[in-house]
């Protein structure tokens, strides 16, 4: 039954987004500002997949459609999602996100955006092209997650160096866990 | 794969938006990273300082004795201040923070800087350090009266505008503690002046006695 199976995927697509959304609003928003790993490896990443996902909705088809004649390949939307990674990737970022309230709105629509963008990008690019884009990322992921992990150095005020640490270990699972996805995803076809 | 239209115009198009946004990342982070030289906000709070000097507010804090002061006028007839903030309980970076005073202190004594140079610690937790536990404090470290001395703030109402005002971000951990960006402050009447971190002590000292002249 494809509009049943339909249905349960876009109320999990709206259950992941509740949920990393909510982890912004008060009293939830305790959560995150208290722990690094939670606003980095539980978050942030929900809020990308939330986005990648909603591609499955009919307005976000629209959209895609719209801008298909600026993002040949998906190459527009790898390049904005790229950037809009790396900025959150910033120490001095993270500290702005927990201490200014508007900067956390921004966080939380970008990080969707971008997830939208590479979930649509997927579908538009050769691998070649893919491969380029969540290489770098992967690469910069892995070298994040073991400064994290090696360093003595607090790297946001905002968080404990015990919070970084295993934030460290949450990125680097990240990177291989998006590694293993893109290539069975590759590999599928 | 959906087959993309790849006609010139439509690659075009895409390059010029690529490029675009290619632009917007490298201005946004040169804009959020005062261009390029704060990845972290502890540098920030340093290379902000390079530019202009930050106005101390007038906060009111009590020596081990008891006795009434300004933050701004702790400097008395010293010249230059190194300043960090503690809580007189801590067992972490704090007991880092006190030996690296305490180096210090040495240090402005074998130089015989006593006369330019003061130490000055800054308790975050008024409603626990009281005069009484500056004191214990002070002996605690060993500190030399006219070189290094402790204050707490007067009204714990405070508290948030003295953090703010040195940019100190304090967040609870284990153990009934705290966990706080640790570093060493440059002040002179009521100006800060520079933020060094811990491991420059030396580097401290020095522009401390360049500021002071």
């Amino acid at each position: 039954m494809p509009l049943n199976q339909s249905f349960w995927q876009r109320m999990s697509i709206l259950g992941i987004l509740i949920i990393a959304i909510g982890l912004s609003v008060p009293p939830f928003r305790a959560i995150i500002e208290q722990s690094m790993f939670m606003q980095m490896v539980i978050q942030m990443p929900l809020l990308f997949i939330g986005g990648a996902c909603l591609n499955t909705f009919s307005i976000s088809k629209k959209i895609s459609q719209n801008i298909a004649s600026w993002n040949v390949f998906g190459l527009t939307g790898f390049m904005l999602a790229q950037t809009i990674l790396i900025y959150w990737m910033l120490p001095i970022s993270i500290d702005r996100a927990v201490v200014i309230p508007l900067v956390d709105v921004a966080k939380v629509l970008t990080l969707m955006i971008a997830g939208f963008l590479v979930g649509d990008a997927l579908h538009k690019s050769p691998a070649a092209l893919q491969l380029f884009f969540i290489g770098y990322f992967v690469a910069m992921m892995i070298w994040l997650g073991m400064y994290f992990i090696y360093t003595d150095m607090r790297l946001c005020n905002a968080y404990s160096l015990n919070s970084q640490y295993w934030t460290g270990y949450g990125l680097c699972a990240i990177s291989i866990a998006t590694v293993a996805y893109w290539s069975w995803r590759v590999l599928k076809k | 794969m959906q087959s993309p239209d790849s006609s010139p115009a439509t690659l075009i198009r895409t390059l010029v938006a690529t490029v675009v946004i290619l632009l917007f990342g490298i201005w946004l982070f040169l804009t959020s990273t005062f261009q390029g030289q704060a990845l972290t906000t502890e540098a920030l709070r340093q290379v902000e300082l390079n530019e202009s000097p930050k106005k101390i507010p007038a906060l009111v804090v009590i020596d081990s004795s008891n006795q009434e002061s300004e933050i701004a006028k702790l400097s008395g007839d010293k010249r230059v201040l190194i300043v960090d903030f503690i809580y007189t309980r801590c067992q972490t970076v704090c007991l880092s923070l006190g030996s690296v005073f305490q180096v210090l202190q040495t240090k402005i004594v074998e130089l015989g800087l006593e006369n330019q140079i003061g130490l000055v610690s800054i308790s975050f937790d008024p409603t626990h350090d009281d005069a009484q536990a500056l004191q214990r404090y002070e002996k605690r470290l060993q500190m030399q009266p006219n070189i290094w001395r402790a204050y707490s703030l007067k009204n714990p109402n405070d508290r948030q505008s003295l953090l703010d005002a040195f940019g100190i971000m304090v967040i609870p951990a284990p153990l009934d503690e705290f966990e706080h960006n640790a570093a060493l402050h440059i002040i002179r009447g009521e100006y800060l002046l520079r933020i060094f971190p811990l491991d420059s002590a030396e580097e401290a000292l020095l522009q401390a006695v360049a500021l002071g002249k």
